[in-house]
């Protein structure tokens, strides 16, 4: 259901974060490189090649911590001192713009910045700590933004680009999309994203850049269920696909095309559990036994932008996002799917029995 | 374009408004009532039955106009208020004055706009009203949802826009608890079968029979009260509200579903009137409505001819704001005896002769 705001003036609506226009030092999210390495990549040239940004690609930098951090695994301090770490690269490199790929980072950075911002006491303890540990010294970014805001900053200028809009080809009409916002993205610091927390507008106000629908549904704003104590303690785990099963209940009676997430962690979770769900219940959640397709916010611009599927490495996503290329009119290769970079082809996973695969 | 000179120019023709100038004028002053709207009443205009005795706003509207001899200016829209040598002149958009030695605001309070409380859905999802539209609907006898159906399970949210830190407003607005209860029965006895909820942070009934009316909507109108926090609605494809809780007592989240939402929308300082007083800012409390609510209130009958009362000071019931309103209306009278007269005494009594001019 499109909600119904056009004549409704709401406090967040029209806010807007500064987010700057060029030279980024830029963070890149652990888990994501992992589980959608071409997600990491794709983000990487469109800013580089489409929107002709400068951003500084640093193998120096380490990870965040933040995982391990809300696990109570790593101390605060040695999160604040590895954050600082990675500010100290930022100065070095000549940097002063902090673009950071995982929401999960994003939300501990601008926790970090806000603790030392409200006890400069501990930020001169923790400049200590970095200089004793490693030498370096640092300035704090001046502006901070998470990659999916940088996506929202240009979404009219690649709208304008685009080869393929978020439209059913059959139908004409926009497609269904759920636009799902990582929940350390706005809920802990509402100013720090597009649209504050109860209705960012930074996937809803892309995904209308590029014609489709954003759905409103029962349980927008609930998490992915990733949760990191959720799932990372495996006697949780149970919680964390409750979760994901409750979110998918509530969406499917809205016939979504398509799931767009900010985070790594929520990209992920939506892709798995779809398979874990059809496993353990047999349900599938998409038309005719598939499941839906899940992109993130760079995969989402790059398909609509033209970019093969397979060199965007969406043949890594679990639930089959074919559905969607078929949706759209996307023309790709159904076998160059599991093709190496240099044209050898590789092994094909196993089919599951249930959720449909291509 | 015009200039008329009165003893005291009141802002606002509400309960407040209304009952110093039925004073005043029983006094023998001359007033002139200053109204925004088309018609007078303030927010008896809106409003169907008052707490806590179910009496109906119109009736007590026509009481308070009946009771007041003063002309009353309606659809004024203020243009500046300026200070003078005698007193205070306010002009309007058609270049009039009103002129006088005294200048009472009365200008009541401003519900909560619940669009800032985008998470309750209020202007998102059609079956989020708050307790002003409900009152609408009270006027009209025709309570429906959305789809023109009468709802057979209602929920009452507390507090929206009053104690919470996020919208900005942390002042207990006083009046909403007893609204909703009154409201709760209200539609109990319109809709006999609906099914009643209130949640609530906690129940604030210090006027006198609030209480009671508390008790009846529970062991007669079996309205049902949760202790808890809303924290979102969502709607599902009939329309019906979601609504997302933590049951504070139980101390744990819960869900229900219902066909409607009322949210007790808070009072609110109106702020349309701060800009054209002059020097003011010190007679403004923190939150926003005027006087700082101490007890010689001092900054609420000043030496210099202007006075506030009414839910302009402060979120007040209706006896509350007609109650200021008399003992302001008293101090206007003092003031204006010392400006406008002189005491002479003879052995009999005590004569006021008035300033000629």
């Amino acid at each position: 259901m499109t909600m119904k705001t056009d004549n409704t003036s709401f406090l967040w609506r029209e806010y807007q974060k500064e987010i700057a226009d060029d030279h980024y030092y830029y963070v890149r999210s652990c888990i994501r490189q992992n589980f959608f390495p071409g997600a990491e990549q794709i983000l990487i040239t469109l800013l580089t090649k489409d929107l002709g940004i400068d951003l500084c690609v640093d193998s120096e930098h380490t990870t965040c911590t933040g995982i391990a951090y809300h696990v109570d695994l790593v101390k605060l301090e040695t999160t604040m001192t590895v954050l600082a770490r990675q500010f100290a690269l930022m100065t070095q490199a000549g940097y002063s713009n902090f673009l950071v790929s995982c929401v999960t980072s994003f939300g501990l950075y601008n926790e970090v910045l806000e603790i030392w911002d409200k006890h400069p006491e501990i930020e001169e303890q923790v400049r200590e700590y970095l200089f004793k540990a490693t030498g370096r010294t640092f300035n704090k970014p001046k502006n901070l933004v998470h990659a999916s805001d940088i996506i929202y900053k240009y979404k009219d200028l690649l709208a304008d680009k685009i080869r393929y809009k978020l439209v059913s080809k059959d139908t004409g009409e926009p497609l269904r999309v759920i636009d799902h916002i990582g929940c350390h993205y706005a809920k802990i610091f509402p100013e720090k994203g597009v649209g504050g927390a109860e209705y960012p507008s930074v996937l809803s106000g892309t995904v209308k850049a590029f014609g489709g629908r954003s759905i409103d549904y029962p349980e927008r704003r609930m998490c992915c269920g990733f949760g990191f104590r959720q799932y990372f303690l495996k006697s949780s785990r149970g919680y964390s696909l409750s979760t994901g099963y409750k979110k998918f209940k509530a969406m499917e009676p809205y016939k979504p095309d398509l799931i767009v997430a900010n985070c790594p962690g929520c990209n992920y979770f939506f892709d798995r559990w779809q398979y874990v769900i059809s496993e353990l219940k047999g349900e599938t959640f998409g038309e005719e036994g598939n499941g839906i397709p899940v992109l993130s916010a760079e995969e989402l611009a790059a398909l609509c932008l033209g970019y093969d599927p397979w060199e965007i490495g969406l043949q890594m996503h679990q639930t089959a996002i074919e559905p969607l290329l078929l949706k759209m009119g996307v023309q790709y290769d159904p076998n160059a799917k599991y093709k190496g970079f240099s044209g050898e082809q590789l092994k094909k996973p196993k089919i599951p029995e249930l959720l449909k695969a291509y | 374009m015009k200039k008329i000179c009165y003893d005291c120019v009141i802002v606002g023709a509400g309960p407040a408004g209304l009952k110093a100038a039925s004073i005043l004028d029983k006094q023998g002053y001359t007033v002139c009532i200053l109204e925004k709207e088309k018609i007078p009443g303030g927010k008896l205009n809106i409003w169907h039955e008052l707490f806590p005795h179910h009496e109906s706003a119109q009736a007590i509207r026509e009481q308070m106009l009946a009771g007041t001899a003063s002309p009353i200016q309606t659809s004024v829209t203020i243009k500046s208020i300026s200070r003078t040598a005698d007193g205070y002149c306010v002009k309007d958009r058609n270049e009039d004055e009103y002129c006088a030695p005294a200048l009472l605001i009365a200008t009541g309070f401003k519900p909560f706009d619940a669009c800032r409380k985008e998470e309750y859905g209020y202007g998102i999802y059609e079956n989020v009203i708050t307790s002003v539209d409900l009152e609408q609907m009270f006027r009209q006898h025709r309570v429906v949802n959305a789809s023109g159906e009468v709802p057979g399970k209602i929920a009452f949210i507390h507090c929206v826009g009053s104690r919470d830190i996020k919208v900005g407003s942390e002042f207990c607005s006083a009046n909403c608890c007893i609204t909703g209860i009154k409201q709760a029965i209200e539609l109990k006895k319109m809709i006999p079968h609906v099914n009643i909820c209130c949640f609530y942070m906690d129940l604030r009934l210090g006027g006198r029979f609030f209480e009671d009316c508390y008790k009846t909507s529970q062991v007669k109108y079996k309205v049902q009260y949760i202790r808890g926090r809303l924290s979102e609605t969502n709607e599902n494809t009939d329309q019906s509200v979601i609504l997302r809780y933590e049951d504070t007592l139980a101390g744990r989240p819960a869900k229900i579903t219902v066909d409607m939402v009322v949210l007790l929308v808070g009072m609110h300082p109106d702020p349309s009137i701060l800009h054209l007083l002059p020097e003011i800012d010190e007679r403004v409390g923190s939150d926003g409505f005027f006087g700082k609510g101490k007890i010689d209130q001092a900054d609420q009958s000043s030496d210099d001819g202007l006075f506030f009362a009414g839910a302009c000071t402060g979120p007040k019931s209706i006896i509350q704001s007609t109650d200021e309103a008399s003992a302001v209306a008293c101090r206007i009278s003092l003031y204006l005896k010392e400006k406008l007269y002189t005491e002479t005494e003879d052995q009999h009594a005590r004569l006021w002769i008035r300033h000629s001019g």
